[in-house]
Parts: C-alpha cells; structure tokens; sequence
C-alpha cells in the first residue's frame, strides 16, 4: 500500500480552530439547541431509576474489572466468534486496520460499500481511506452522510451533524444532490432515504462499527435509531465490524445494564430503535445477513492507554457523547474547534494518546476543569481529572512554553518563602496604586482585553490580620 | 510478530502487573437487578412503546387480533402483510387482506424478488420473545422464517407479544440471551425499541429514516 | 475548639476582607482563631496547568506547616483551595511517602468555610443581616469535589432581611478554571457572558458564592460591562450586621 496520506488531522491550532468559530451566532444557535434538548431528555429519562448511581458504579466496576484482564476476555471473545463462523482480524493500528478491510474488499471484489455510523472507523479514516482506494464508501447514518457530503469530521460523537441548521444542511443537499432547495428536515430525511436506499440494495459489503463485544459468546453489540445499522449488517454479502480492544463486557447480563446506560445517556431515550446482538455471519437457512462476517480488533494506541495507570479508565468509555454535551467549553466551541474526531473532555483525555503528545498534547488545557463531564459519565470516568494527568504528561514530555515554565518557577520560589510573598505582594499593591487607577484595575494580558482584574487590597490579609491581633 | 501477539503482548505486560481479578459479573447485577415500579408493568410499557414513537394495540384473542391487523393494514394503506407461518398460526389463521408467508417468500425465488415485495408497502409482523417495561422495547429473533429485512425493508413493523412476557427490568431478559447465544451457532437478535427514526437535523424527530415509519407492538392477553 | 485559617494567596492579596469577614463570622461563632503567618499558596496554579514538581514543593510546605498546628480544624474561605488539599494532594499529586500521614490528618480537618459552619458547627444561622437581592453561583470545586450545594444556601437563608433568587444554571461553571482563563480567554469569556445573562435575568444585585476565584472572574465582566450587580463572597454576605 504505497502512497498512502497520513491517517491523522492535526489539532494543533486548537486556537486558531476556536477564534474561527466561536463567534459564529449560527453554530452557536446549533450547538445550544443540541446539547440541551439532549441534557434535558437525558435527566428525564435517568429519572425512571432511584438506582442511576449504583447502576453507574456496578457499570464502572465491571469496565475495571474487563480492562484489567482484557487479554483473556479478548481471547474468549475471539474463540467464541470464530467458532460461529466470523472471522477475526487484528490491528495494531490504522494502517493495517485499513489493509485488513481493503483485502477483504478485494477478495470480494468490491465497488461499493455502505458504512455504519462507528467514530472508530472515523477514528482511522478509513472511508476517507477507501475513496482513495477507488472504493465507494457510503456513510448511510443521516447526519455521518451530511458530514461527509460537506467533507467535515463529525462534530459530535453521536450526532455528528449537530453543529448544522436545517438551513445549512438544505443548502448543502441542493447544491452535492442538484435537487430543489428543501429546509424541512422530514424531506430532508426523505430525500436521504432514497439515495441511501439504492446504495444499501446495491452495496457489495457493509461496515460497521461495534459498541459492545461479549466475550462469552462472540457476539458484537450495535445500538443506533435509523436502521442504517441493521441494514448494512442485513443486505450485503459481507460485513466488516471495527472494533477497539476496549470493547469487551463479559457476558449478556452485564451488557444489558449498559444498553440502559448508553441510550439513556446519549441520546436520552430509555433504548434505541434498534440494539441488533450478532453472533456469526447469517445462519445457513436464513434468507437474509452477510455470507461473512469479519471482525477487526484495533489497538492503535490504546495499549497505550491501557498501560498508563492514570489514564487506563478512559477505556472503560462506552462513547455516549454525554460529556459532550454537558461540557460548557463544547457548548461554546463545538466539536470541530477540537480539531479531531474524539472531542470534547473524553476526546481531550483520549487524544493524546492516540494522536500523540506532539500532536494533541494541548486539547487537555480547553477546559475549565468544572467536572460536569465526570458528573454525567455513566462509567464514571474522573474526564476531569484524567485531563490534570494529561496536562501533567504534556509538561513533562513538552517541558511546555518556555516563558511559562520560567513564570511558575519564579513563582514557585516565591511562594515557597514567606518573605519573597510578602514582598511581591507589596510590589503588587505598588503596582496596583500606580497603574490601578481610581477604578483600581491591573492590566494583565489575555483577561484584560474582556475582563477588568483587580488591583491588589490596599492591605493584604496578612496585615489585616497583624492589624486585628494587635485590637484583641 | 503478527498483530494479534503484538497486541497480545502489550496487554499482558499491564494486566500482569496490574493483577486485578475478573470482575463478578453476576454478583454485580445482583446489586441492581430490581426497579421498584410503583405504575403496572403493563401500563409502563405501553406508556414508554408510545413515547419512543411506536405505537401498542391489545387483543384478548386470536379472532380479535387477526381483526385488528386487518384494520390495520387498511388503515395505513398497505398493499400485504408478510409473516411467518407460526404467526399466522398464533392469530389462528391469515388476515383477510392480502398475506403472504415467509415460507412461500423462500420458495419463490431470489433475495430480490423478496426485497422487491418487502419495499412495496408491506407490513412486516414478528413474534417478540419478550417486552420491557422499563424502555418500552421488545426482542425479536432472525430464524429462517423471520429474516432480517421482514421488520426493515417494509413500511411498518409489527411485533406480537403476549402480555404475560412484558419484564419490568431489560437485565431480566440476561438468562435467556445467555441460553440464546450458549451454542456456537449464528444468532442475530435485535431489541427493537421504536421506528426506524433520527434527530440528527436539528434534534427534529424524523421516523422512518431507512426502516419502517411504523412501529407497532400487539399485545395478545391470551 | 480552634481553628487554623487556611488563607489562599487570592484571598490575602484581592480579597482580604473576605478573610477578615470569615474570621469575624468564626469568632462571633465562638471559635479560637489562629493564622498561621508563613503560609503562601497551596500549588493550585501550578497544579493545574500541569507543573507538578513546582506544586509539590508548596504542597510540602504547606503540610510541613499546619502539620506543626496544633488546631481542632483548618478552614479555608474557598472550595477551590480546600479541594486541592483534600483531593488533589496524594491522589492527583503525588507527594513524598514520609508526609502520608500528616496528610491524612490535615485532610479529615479541613473544611471550606460554608461547611465548616453548617456540617462541623452544626450552625445554620450566624446572626447576620443582610439587605438585597442576592443569587449563589455554585463554584465547581465546591459543587462537585466536596459535594457543598445547601450547605451555603442554608446559611443565606437565615440572614435576616436577605432575598435569596435561585438563578437558572447556577451549578454550571461560570468559565474561570484558573489559567484557562487566560490561556483560553475567548471560551472564559463566552462563559462567563452566559452565566452574566443568568445573573441578571434572576434580577439580583448581588451573586455570591464560596470562591473568590469563580467571583473575581464574574466581577471582572460584570464591571467592564458596567453592569450594577455586585460580587461578595459568602462571608462578606454572613459577617454583615447590618
């Protein structure tokens, strides 16, 4: 496979992605509309259990205890898979996760391929991949299909489309599909169906993506709504599943409680339209389902994760998208400002890792490290503090900006003896009495431009306090 | 090194050094298996069936189910309903408008002959092995009399349940999914919890994206 | 009982009289006070934006110091500063093993001031009085570390002559977040913007809240957008006496 572009987007102008959006008033109006039609369906829906905490932390214990012994789950998984008939595939990143799938569409000899919705295929590229490759890789759920009309990344781990109005996705589906201008989402929705449905009748294979994997039976879990997922595991002769290692439950029982999790969290519904339970390719005597069926097990960088033991519970995600909403950086910025396909506070803590330091080292700093993400996660993943071990990584890697390294040293060394403190404070409040003003304001750079920051007390605490002694 | 030891291997240097023990499932949902439900299990799940957007019809025997899927039918507009024959049997006999069995689908040809007659109008019913009150959802299987596109390809979906199979909790389905998937035969089950549906315009609900518009479960009393 | 006053740098600096007002509201409560005068700052800037090896030599010193106190409690007027001792140190931050135990002993005593109060004290009411109408923007820290949400209300409640607005969000951050604030200027301020829009459709003249931080943040927008509505920290609010 020569010639191939490098799998990655680069996030590092993360400034630069947020300048250009942020004031946007339309996406702003988007983004807001989302995220809290989708907070306030998910509270209502979490409402239905008194036990919403315990199911979390039985949810958090089970992911503990399947990361912690991921080989052996992932071999059970992989026997029981094959024994139904599937095949399974190994990679140990995107490349050869991309290698694998062209093989096994070259060994089909096919032309087009239908794709469910699945952020780890976004993850590798892999329809971006394909389309080099010559092969016709559609995306079928309706907002991974209006993302990739327009050429972007999702925006959004479960609704990828998020970041447009029906105004936006109207122009785009008149001027990509040459039909009359429509802004009504329901013929919107129309007009998707029939072009996607004689992709679906005419695809050579399927891929998808898989939310959960059970490993006493080798069966692969797919939750979605529009049935894009149903028929792209139903219609053509093969289907490819992509999966990362982190996949794993250990049985039926256990997936059940986090279907509950997953669509309550989400997308705030009590299930899904559709949560399809597949074990092997069709059955002998059925009329329809895939001849085969090949499962990829992917790494690419997730051993990486796993090893580190400050971040290995950011596997235990089951990528809800929730924290995505509740975060109010997101809510301000929108997915794209990311710069990569995981964002938000689990794709600032994920990554990093991923991607590499060099490559997404900053994301974990676009937070104010309010916690609502780790408030919300139905696996309560720590997202905040998992994004203070990540910046901790990137200073020690990086060393970090120069001029800031030096800035904390200073004051380190101030901090550390009582006396340089009270001396810099009293330079402060000299600074404060010269340039504060009468409105007693210091100009410090990057708040000062929409904040006022306040000059120095005319007397610090600590005289204050001398002051009081002295009265008592 | 192929892929698959690589991967393999770096796992096992952390879950070595990790050593935790596999975690008990089963004691763990032990902790949670039950939701107190102050409502009735059945009103529950026809309440939730209706807010996911799917819609509930009951019958207290067979002659009234057949009757109601044939005002059904009639009510949408729909050309045929297409079922398997043990369906047909539990509604004691074919509605009078124009059925079809999935084992008369098999005998007459091509896959696409099937998905020609499925896209035109029909209405595809299931059997449900079992309901949830808790997401309003029911299951259903593929076997070789009910395949996948019968409640996909087609214009509305109905599922029949008998009542007395409607559980308060998803996790009580885990011992039959467990028994289900305990061969190493192929299985494919699906939950099936609303139309085919998207809010991916805006949030706007939008039902029948690429499955069925309707989505409607029958509960049989008897 | 005697309390050691955990003071944070932010406090001693800009916000004095929120500390003098706790320890008004601490010593009409009865308590000995005592201030320690070598105490500077726990490390939380530099903690936060990933300098670990510079935090952890305040955080040394600032267990070497109230391990040397022989007070009953430590309290901070701060949710943000209490929550680095009690939850950042040892777990996030690694600290040296020979300090373990003083740790321990200083995070089963430190309290932030509203909990103090309410939780240790068992008090809800500190005699205070108040007039206006005032709204409690929860602080993150507080909120969701220490789990600190009635504790302050409670208090606010029975300030005679107080009228307490419950605003809308009031738990989401108001886009401080230390120096995200300034690394990140343009998110902080649209932050900040929305919960601004809060504060004024509860039609309040004053917010209050635990942390001075979260504060400074807000009255910084609010006086460049020459808005009328005031900042206090809670102490300012429960010292009055009117």
């Amino acid at each position: 496979m020569s010639g191939q572009k490098k799998v990655q987007v680069t996030p590092r102008n993360l400034k630069l992605l947020v300048q250009e959006r942020i004031y946007n008033p339309q996406l702003r109006k988007n983004l807001s509309r989302a995220t809290s039609t989708t907070l306030a369906k998910r509270a209502d829906v979490v409402a239905d259990f008194t036990q919403w905490e315990e199911m979390r932390s039985a949810a958090s214990e089970i992911k503990d205890g399947v990361i912690a012994n991921l080989d052996t789950y992932l071999e059970q998984f992989e026997e029981n898979a094959v024994s139904a008939g599937a095949t399974v595939h190994w990679a140990a990143d995107a490349q050869a996760a991309q290698s694998i799938v062209y093989q096994i569409l070259r060994d089909c000899d096919a032309k087009l391929v239908v794709k469910s919705k699945s952020m780890t295929t976004e993850e590798i590229r892999l329809g971006h991949f394909l389309e080099e490759q010559g092969i016709e890789a559609v995306e079928t759920d309706l907002g991974e299909y209006i993302v990739q009309l327009a050429g972007e990344l999702p925006s959004h781990i479960t609704a990828p489309a998020l970041h447009k109005s029906r105004e936006e996705i109207g122009e785009l589906f008149a001027k990509k599909l040459g039909i009359d201008r429509t802004n009504d989402p329901e013929a919107l929705t129309a007009i998707a169906r029939d072009v996607l449905r004689e992709k679906f009748l005419q695809a050579d294979a399927g891929i998808s993506g898989v939310n959960f994997a059970v490993a006493d039976s080798g069966t692969i879990c797919i939750v979605e709504n529009e049935g894009n997922g149903r028929l792209s595991t139903a219609l053509p002769k093969t289907h490819i599943a992509v999966m990362g290692i982190e996949k794993l439950l250990p049985d039926m029982q256990s997936l059940t409680l986090f279907l509950q999790l997953l669509a309550r969290s989400s997308t705030g519904q009590r299930i899904t339209s559709y949560t399809s339970l597949i074990r092997g390719p069709k059955a002998k005597d059925d009329l329809d389902g895939p001849e085969d069926l090949h499962i990829i097990i992917l790494d690419n960088g997730r051993t990486d994760i796993l090893e580190d033991d400050d971040l290995r519970e950011s596997l235990n995600c089951i990528r809800c998208g929730a924290c995505l909403n509740t975060c109010p950086v997101y809510q301000t910025i929108g997915g794209h400002s990311y710069g990569t396909q995981y964002s938000g506070p689990i794709g600032a803590v994920i990554s990093p890792s991923l991607l590499g330091v060099e490559e997404a080292g900053k994301m974990p700093y676009a937070s104010s490290l309010c916690g609502a993400c780790a408030e919300i996660c139905p696996v309560q993943i720590d997202l905040h503090h998992l994004l203070l071990h990540q910046r901790r990584k990137y200073i020690e890697r990086q060393g970090g900006n120069p001029a800031e390294r030096l800035l904390f040293r200073l004051w380190m060394m101030t901090m550390k003896h009582a006396a340089l403190y009270s001396v810099s404070g009293l330079l402060g409040r000299l600074a404060g009495t010269i340039f504060g003003g009468s409105n007693r304001t210091l100009p410090v750079p990057g708040w000062s431009k929409s904040r006022e920051f306040p000059a120095p007390a005319p007397k610090s605490f600590k005289q204050l306090w001398k002051e009081h002694g002295s009265e008592r | 090194m192929s892929d698959r030891e690589y991967i393999l291997s770096r796992i096992r240097k952390t879950t070595a050094r990790v050593q935790k023990a596999a975690p008990d499932a089963a004691s763990i949902m032990g902790r949670i298996s039950s939701v107190p439900h102050t409502a009735d299990v059945v009103d529950t799940f026809i309440q939730r069936v209706e807010h996911a957007g799917g819609k509930v019809g009951r019958s207290k025997d067979a002659d009234e189910a057949r009757q109601w899927i044939e005002a059904y039918i009639q009510r949408y507009g729909l050309k045929r309903c297409v079922a398997p024959d043990a369906v047909f049997e539990l509604l004691g006999g074919r509605p009078e408008t124009v059925a079809v069995s999935t084992a008369e689908l098999s005998e007459r040809g091509t896959a696409h002959d099937m998905q020609t007659l499925l896209l035109d109008a029909a209405c595809g019913i299931t059997a449900a092995h079992a309901g949830f009150a808790d997401c309003g959802a029911v299951l259903i299987e593929t076997t070789p009399d009910s395949p996948r596109t019968i409640s996909l390809l087609v214009e509305a979906h109905i599922a029949i349940l008998r009542t007395a199979d409607i559980h308060d909790f998803l996790p009580g389905i885990g011992p039959f999914l467990q028994h289900q998937f305990s061969s190493s035969e192929p299985r494919n089950l699906t939950f099936v919890g609303g139309p085919s549906k998207t809010a991916d315009i805006e949030k706007t609900l939008v039902k029948g994206v690429h499955g069925p518009r309707e989505f409607t479960v029958l509960l049989l009393d008897f | 009982m005697k309390v050691s006053l955990f003071v944070p740098c932010l406090t001693d600096q800009f916000f004095p009289q929120s500390g003098m007002n706790m320890v008004r509201v601490l010593e009409r409560l009865g308590v000995e006070v005592e201030y320690l005068d070598s105490q500077t700052c726990c490390g939380q800037p530099a903690f936060n934006t990933g300098y670990h090896d510079e935090a952890r030599v305040l955080a040394e010193k600032y267990i070497r110091l109230f391990d040397s106190s022989d007070a009953d409690y430590i309290v901070a007027p701060s949710g943000s500063c209490t929550t680095m001792v009690n939850i950042a140190y040892g777990k996030l931050l690694s600290i040296p093993e020979d300090l373990q135990p003083a740790l321990e002993a200083l995070q089963r005593k430190t309290f932030e001031f509203s909990a103090f109060i309410v939780d240790v004290l068992k008090q809800n009411d500190v005699g205070a009085e108040f007039a206006g109408k005032v709204t409690i923007h929860d602080s993150c820290h507080a909120l969701r570390e220490l789990h600190i949400k009635q504790q302050p209300r409670e208090l606010l409640r029975h300030v005679k002559g107080i009228e307490l607005i419950e605003m809308q969000h009031a738990e989401t951050c108001c886009g401080f977040g230390g120096t995200f604030a300034v690394k990140h200027a343009d998110i902080s301020t649209e932050m900040v913007d929305r919960k601004i829009a809060e504060i004024h459709s509860a039609g309040v003249e004053y917010v209050t809240g635990v942390d001075s931080s979260c504060l400074m943040q807000i009255e910084g927008r609010l006086r460049r957008l020459n808005s009328t509505v005031k900042t206090l920290h809670i102490a300012d609010i429960l010292a009055g006496d009117a």
